[in-house]
């Protein structure tokens, strides 16, 4: 069987070494390629075909991500999996956008590290356990805006109340613009929230989005 | 002192200095204006007093000064001469408004001597015998405030170059982190994994060497964490939306409340650096009260931007404070909102909370920020 063939792009070169030794120690996998930064992926990457190319997100010149995007486009055989030290949901966007098969944190590469190289290779997505956790949590406590009521029987001065604090209006600003009192501002906000059954701030903005007062921009 | 009096005197009336020659009621009168006079002449801030129209009839020696005029010279002129073009409308519409019948007014402005200095001044303006109309008197009081004004512009320079200074040493500590130790720690962890794959080890270093994979992989999470406390490389790199998730997940898992963020219009277009950090450090220290004072079971946060504005509001369902009550206190809490306040006014901004006892918290940071320009990317 052939040796999956693995370039590795990172710009740190004790962690290249590590990296190559613990690749090179895998009876089936070679490492072929090495690349300091962005550029030098992207042009190994066309001239050496590999399997997968392991990533490191933030290298000088082009970044990582900019270059697993590159590499999709050119050689979109050769398969991208993310190395970074970042955990945040944003990064892992990022990077799948870019078209990156995998992502795997450099905190606790290893085994984790072989798993993934092996996985893309095989053509499916890997995602570190820790990231994977999160996006799922994420994903499924995302708040929506339940069923609510359409506003049809909101009083005009309720609904001017609401609109000003899905405007970030403080409750002194509305009393002044409408000339009541602060107090009467908040028994607006109270009765508009309780007849468009509306939890907390979010959910105003939320609602607000919905009924198009804010550009969602 | 009887106010109409003064008015009176000021108009002149003991302009000549001829010792009243009568009743021990007059001799008492005569000491009273002398006072007046002295208290008038020789007051730190300019007194000057005027007509209903605004002519001068009489000023002190401070407004001498400032005006760098000699009173012959100030005498029957207008006061409106002497303010700056461009603050002559703030002015004119005071005097409109004690004409109107109110009995005073306060306003800032820049003054003109004639030595062309344009003074910052607060003046306050009191209407006498104003019950008959403008055949009153107006009695200006004028406080030159050019140093503190400036002062506070330079104390105002010298915090936001500190801010400054200080985010940039936090994001370069915190890039120094992940870049050297946070490398040489994945080349550790790696190196481990490839001893550990390389041969059967007996089990007892097997086991040794687990150990150490373990507490590498704890290093690299420490470092990371501290990374990110002193200034998430998200904020940089990604902006201010996905740094602010990522905190809230954070903090909400570690102190157990739930957050329900909602940002709007600021997932795509970036905000200026300036108002991102602004932004992320207020939700943070507000955060921050939350977990120590409110016994909140729920925050809501939004960040939202608007045609020229961008707003982040915390608001949680908490036990709320009394709002007199915290500015007269000397501890954290109060100390935490005067924070917010100032890193807020550092960019920009400007800063409300309202909260009463059993009602919750609200914090709500407001900043300009352009139009954009253009249209969606």
């Amino acid at each position: 069987m052939n040796k999956l063939r693995v370039l590795l792009a990172d710009d740190h070169p004790v962690v290249r070494g590590g990296l190559k030794a613990l690749i090179a120690a895998q009876p089936d996998m070679e490492v072929v390629g090495e690349a300091g930064d962005g550029h030098a992926a992207v042009r190994q990457a066309v001239a050496l075909r590999p399997d997968v190319a392991v990533m490191d997100l933030s290298m000088p010149g082009l970044d990582g991500a900019a270059a697993t995007a590159q590499i999709v486009r050119i050689a979109p055989k050769v398969k991208v999996l993310a190395l970074t030290a970042h955990q945040d949901q944003g990064y892992l966007q990022l990077l799948l956008k870019a078209g990156a098969a995998g992502y795997v944190l450099k905190q606790t590469a290893g085994e984790d590290l072989i798993r993934g190289i092996r996985t893309v290779a095989a053509g499916q997505t890997y995602l570190d356990p820790a990231v994977a956790g999160q996006l799922v949590s994420a994903l499924t406590s995302r708040p929506k805006l339940g069923t609510v009521g359409t506003g049809a029987d909101l009083s005009d001065r309720e609904g001017q109340v609401l609109r000003f604090l899905a405007q970030g209006y403080a409750l002194k600003q509305i009393a002044a613009i409408l000339d009541v009192s602060a107090r009467t501002v908040e028994t607006y906000r109270a009765r508009a929230m309780e007849k468009l059954g509306l939890r907390n701030r979010s959910d105003i903005v939320r609602y607000a989005l919905q009924r198009g007062w804010l550009s969602d921009v | 002192m009887n106010s109409f009096e003064v008015s009176r005197v000021a108009g002149g009336s003991i302009a000549g200095n001829g010792v009243p020659a009568g009743d021990a009621a007059d001799i008492e009168g005569y000491a009273h204006h002398l006072r007046y006079q002295e208290a008038f002449e020789f007051a730190p801030d300019c007194q000057v007093v005027t007509d209903g129209h605004g002519l001068i009839l009489e000023a002190n020696h401070a407004a001498t000064v400032l005006l760098h005029c000699p009173k012959p010279f100030l005498t029957g002129k207008p006061l409106g001469l002497f303010v700056a073009k461009g603050y002559r409308e703030r002015f004119y519409s005071g005097l409109t408004w004690l004409n109107r019948g109110h009995l005073s007014d306060s306003f800032e402005v820049r003054l003109i001597g004639r030595n062309h200095e344009q003074p910052q001044v607060w003046i306050c303006v009191v209407a006498r015998n104003w019950e008959s109309g403008p055949r009153g008197n107006l009695h200006w009081m004028i406080r030159d405030v050019t140093a503190r004004r400036q002062a506070e512009a330079e104390r105002h320079e010298l915090m936001s170059r500190l801010v400054t200074a200080h985010e940039d040493e936090r994001r370069r500590i915190a890039r120094e982190l992940h870049d050297s130790v946070g490398q040489l720690l994945t080349a550790l962890t790696l190196a481990v994994t490839t001893v550990r794959e390389a041969a059967p080890l007996p089990p007892a270093s097997d086991a040794r060497l687990e150990e150490v994979e373990r507490l590498a992989h704890q290093l690299g999470r420490e470092v990371r964490d501290l990374a990110v406390r002193l200034r998430p490389p998200a904020l940089d790199d990604l902006g201010l939306d996905a740094a602010l998730a990522q905190h809230l997940r954070g903090w909400s898992t570690a102190v157990g409340i739930e957050v329900d963020y909602q940002p709007s219009g600021v997932q795509v277009q970036r905000l200026p650096p300036e108002v991102e950090t602004a932004i992320y450090r207020v939700v943070q220290e507000a955060l921050t009260n939350v977990a120590r004072h409110a016994h909140a079971r729920q925050v809501s946060v939004v960040v939202a931007r608007h045609a020229g504005h961008v707003t982040a509001v915390v608001e949680d369902d908490g036990i709320g404070f009394d709002q007199e009550g915290a500015q007269h206190r000397p501890d954290g809490k109060r100390l935490g909102l005067l924070g917010m306040r100032e890193r807020a006014a550092l960019a920009g901004g400007t800063l409300e909370i309202e909260s009463r006892p059993g009602f919750g918290t609200t914090v709500i940071a407001r900043f300009p920020v352009a139009r954009e320009g253009g249209g969606r990317p």
